[in-house]
């Protein structure tokens, strides 16, 4: 998608009709739009949202037209509210557009009322000719998904939470931009071919297969209802814990309570090394089991066998002096050692022929020497594991005293917060110890249900091979089965194929933010993308697990630019791949960024500013004039395609108008 | 054994619940099968029945298969399979029969894998600090003294042939 035009009539307080052009390409594909604050740049981001989903995140959002043009008719009279954007997608150029027609409500109150609406979404393809999309809502799901909406229209002031807490989010970025939703919609497809084939086995199927395909379904639902299950706690927990940074942040920033949330944050990083330490030496603990836990059950054993092969070697019958094989060759050449003949049945051979029971193969001594060789070995062996394991045992038993120390301090501040005078800190520190159980309470309770998947998935492993196993002679059954059975397979490999493309897009994505991100920021630091995909900062600690590292507001917001660049740049890579590309299709998306430099020193501004312009193949920034620093405007200046300015007219200070609007109007010359 | 070179062992609820994955302490099944097969051998009987090959029975047991090789080309695993296997039958020859072997370890180590589930896995705790308790119900530090002197002594009167 790369944005061309977007037109507002009577939008919010884009009164009139208003006009953009968006630079993009080339070494000028940057829009900047200046405005003071108030002045309109949320609501011209919320004017995409508006378009596309109808959504507005501004107060009042259900107040759309302009109060000017409100002001302007009568009540009971209509207000047209539009907006249009042009775009290229896919090499096309397309029009969306969303009209509204108000009804200016009747009262002292400026609002209005639609009572029509107009959502249309045209495409001129490639022999020229325009069309209609007949759904333009999902048409425009497909393209540009409403739950982006934050990643690709994002406001600078709360985007360092999404690094924090999305991973829905995040995961649902890195699987639509980068083109894995079609193996998505493949898997889904086929479980729906694969029900309805069943559904025919059920039907003309023999009653003990007809039943076991009952419950392979009713399986299969109950694991979907439960992954459905996990999902919303996911959510449910990432939602608390978004509310339980919050109120830290609130206890950090307020003075009664800043000095004992800073003591806190302080025990908490060293209760996570004594817990991490605890399980480092868990794992040694593991591994001495592993490899030399048999010991003390074996070695009575052992020594038995030492004593049996030992009371052999006192007989000398180890090591043997006559080899069994050296008994053999005689026998079958029918010599003796001395050359008396050995024929079949007479005494001499019968004689020699007992020497086999007193004879010993070499194999055999030699396997008692490898034995009797590793005695002391495995004896100390013995000894030393108990020592070690001794050991292990102490040094724990040292962190879990010193983890039991911390979480009593832990809890002292807490109730030292409850102690401090004043309602409010009471409530935010109650409030905290409730959102800490709400998300323990749901991280077992997924926990739970992971059991409960785990549980049903092996049932339903069973129930597979007893379909298997059933032989269905009817032909029209054996044939749904087969096929249900060929559509099993194929979104088992669809299944695979996907886990592993997600995998390595993840793996992408987590070295180019890392790129990004060190580019910007210099840090010793690290951000890995993880399986659960959340964004987590670690650093790199010799000899020792990868450690996470506590981070600023600013270095949240700059590893969610890098997040949001690193996706948009990947994309626009494989868009552009001449590689024959079926699932990384990826494609071409600009970033629309709203006051994105909040928390960051100059020197991260500038590093921002010139980043952003190389990553994607447009940018539309909105900033105040005080964000328009020399750094970021050396830096965005130079690739400044279209600069615009939002004129505010507040009615306060200016005659003429009693209500307060903008006007969109290019930069003429340098800002 | 197989023509492949492996034999079928019995697998239950101890496998699942204490090899790989993240909470698991042992990280692979021949592993933990020598040590089922000590734990058997310790505490008494063989199991009765071989596994039966694509028998899954309701309290978790089902036969698994595993390469002879992991255990023979271990040097310290395949002298206790040895050990093991001639303090069974009595007889030197089993020290170079796999098939004795193998049998040893399969009937040993469904007895030691079902003693290991009702006493560390089925019970209330952790796992792995369960575990550490059940090898430390064995530990006997006079004995292990005592053991080390005997061995000492077989080994060095072996080395002097």
């Amino acid at each position: 998608m790369e944005l061309d035009t977007l037109s507002l009539t009577n939008f919010r307080q884009f009164y009139g009709d208003q006009e953009l052009s968006f630079a993009s390409g080339g070494d000028q594909n940057v829009t900047v739009v200046h405005g003071s604050n108030g002045s309109g740049k949320t609501t011209l981001l919320n004017a995409f949202t508006w378009l596309f989903y109808e959504t507005i995140t501004l107060p009042k959002p259900d107040h759309v037209a302009s109060e000017r043009a409100l002001a302007e008719v009568a009540p009971g009279e209509n207000v047209t509210v539009r907006g249009e954007l042009t775009f290229y997608h896919e090499d096309n150029r397309h029009t969306f557009s969303r009209e509204w027609t108000v009804e200016r409500d009747s009262g002292p109150e400026l609002s209005g009322t639609r009572v029509d609406e107009d959502l249309t979404f045209k495409f001129v393809d490639e022999s020229g000719n325009t069309k209609t999309r007949s759904n333009p809502s999902s048409a425009i799901e497909e393209i540009m998904p409403e739950r982006l909406r934050e990643i690709f229209f994002f406001d600078g002031e709360t985007i360092d939470k999404m690094v924090a807490n999305d991973q829905t989010q995040i995961q649902d970025a890195i699987r639509n931009i980068m083109g894995l939703r079609i193996l998505d919609r493949a898997e889904r497809h086929l479980g729906h071919v694969r029900r309805e084939f069943d559904d025919e086995v059920q039907k003309y199927g023999s009653k003990e297969l007809g039943e076991i395909v009952e419950r392979k379904n009713e399986l299969e639902d109950e694991i979907q209802a439960k992954k459905d299950e996990k999902q919303n706690l996911i959510e449910s927990r990432t939602e608390a814990q978004s509310e339980l940074d919050n109120v830290r942040d609130t206890l950090s920033s307020r003075q009664e309570s800043r000095e004992l949330e800073e003591r806190r944050n302080s025990l908490e990083d060293d209760l996570d090394d004594v817990e991490n330490d605890i399980d480092q030496i868990n794992d040694e603990i593991k591994e001495l089991i592993a490899g030399e836990g048999y010991l003390p059950f074996a070695m009575p054993t052992i020594e038995a066998t030492a004593e049996m092969l030992n009371e052999k070697r006192k007989k000398g019958e180890i090591p043997n002096e006559i080899k069994t094989a050296f008994v053999e060759d005689l026998l079958a050449n029918d010599e003796c050692i001395c050359g008396r003949p050995l024929p079949d049945g007479s005494e001499p051979r019968d004689n020699v022929a007992q020497w086999q029971e007193q004879s010993g193969s070499s194999e055999l001594e030699e396997m008692a020497m490898k034995i009797t060789g590793r005695l002391t070995e495995l004896a100390d062996s013995q000894e030393a594991f108990y020592e070690k394991l001794d050991d292990y045992m102490e040094r724990r038993a040292a962190k879990s005293e010193r983890k039991t120390e911390l979480e009593e301090k832990i809890d002292e501040v807490s109730t030292r917060l409850k102690d401090i005078e004043g309602e409010d800190i009471q409530q935010l520190e109650t409030r905290r110890e409730e959102l800490s159980d709400d998300i323990e309470s749901y991280t077992r309770q997924i926990g739970a249900v992971e059991g409960k998947i785990e549980e049903l998935e092996s049932e339903l492993n069973d129930t597979n091979r007893k379909r298997e196993k059933a032989r269905e002679e009817n032909e029209k059954s054996d044939q749904a089965n087969r096929r249900s059975q060929a559509a099993e397979y194929v979104a088992t490999q669809v299944d695979q194929l996907y886990d592993r493309f997600q995998d390595e897009v993840r793996q992408s994505v987590n070295d180019r933010v890392n790129d990004i991100y060190q580019d910007i920021m210099a840090k010793d630091y690290f951000i890995e993308v993880s399986e659960e995909y959340t964004l987590k900062f670690k650093q790199r600690v010799k000899g020792n697990p990868d450690q996470e590292v506590a981070v600023s507001t600013g270095e949240r917001q700059v590893a969610s630019l890098s997040f949001i660049a690193a996706l948009v740049s990947l994309a626009r890579e494989r868009y552009e791949s001449d590689e024959d590309l079926v699932y990384f299709t990826g494609g071409i998306y600009p970033m629309v960024m709203d006051s994105p430099f909040g928390s960051l020193d100059p020197e991260y501004q500038q590093n921002v500013s010139q980043m952003a312009p190389n990553m994607a193949e447009q940018v539309i920034v909105m900033l105040t004039d005080s964000q328009w620093t020399d750094e970021v405007a050396g830096e965005m200046g130079p690739k400044a395609g279209e600069e615009y300015e939002l004129v505010y007219h507040d009615p306060s200070e200016e005659d003429g108008t009693d209500f307060e609007y903008t006007q969109i109007k290019p930069v003429v010359g340098e800002f | 054994m197989s023509a492949s070179g492996t034999f079928n062992y019995e697998s239950n609820k101890a496998y699942e619940e204490l090899v790989g994955g993240d909470n698991g302490v042992f990280s692979s099944n021949y592993q933990f099968l020598v040590f089922c097969a000590s734990v058997g051998h310790a505490r008494g009987e063989p199991a009765d029945e071989a596994p039966q090959e694509d028998d899954m029975a309701a309290d978790g047991r089902e036969s698994k298969e595993i390469r002879w090789e992991f255990i023979s080309q271990n040097s310290e695993l395949s002298v206790v399979t040895a050990s093991l296997t001639y303090a069974h039958t009595g007889r030197p020859e089993s020290l170079l029969d796999i098939d004795a072997q193998t049998d040893v370890l399969v009937k040993y180590g469904a007895a030691g894998s079902r003693i290991i589930y009702d006493e560390v896995v089925d019970q209330s705790g952790d796992n792995l600090n369960n575990l550490i308790d059940f090898i430390e119900e064995q530990r006997n530090d006079d004995r292990i003294a005592q053991q080390s002197g005997v061995l000492e002594q077989i080994q060095s009167e072996f080395s002097s042939i």
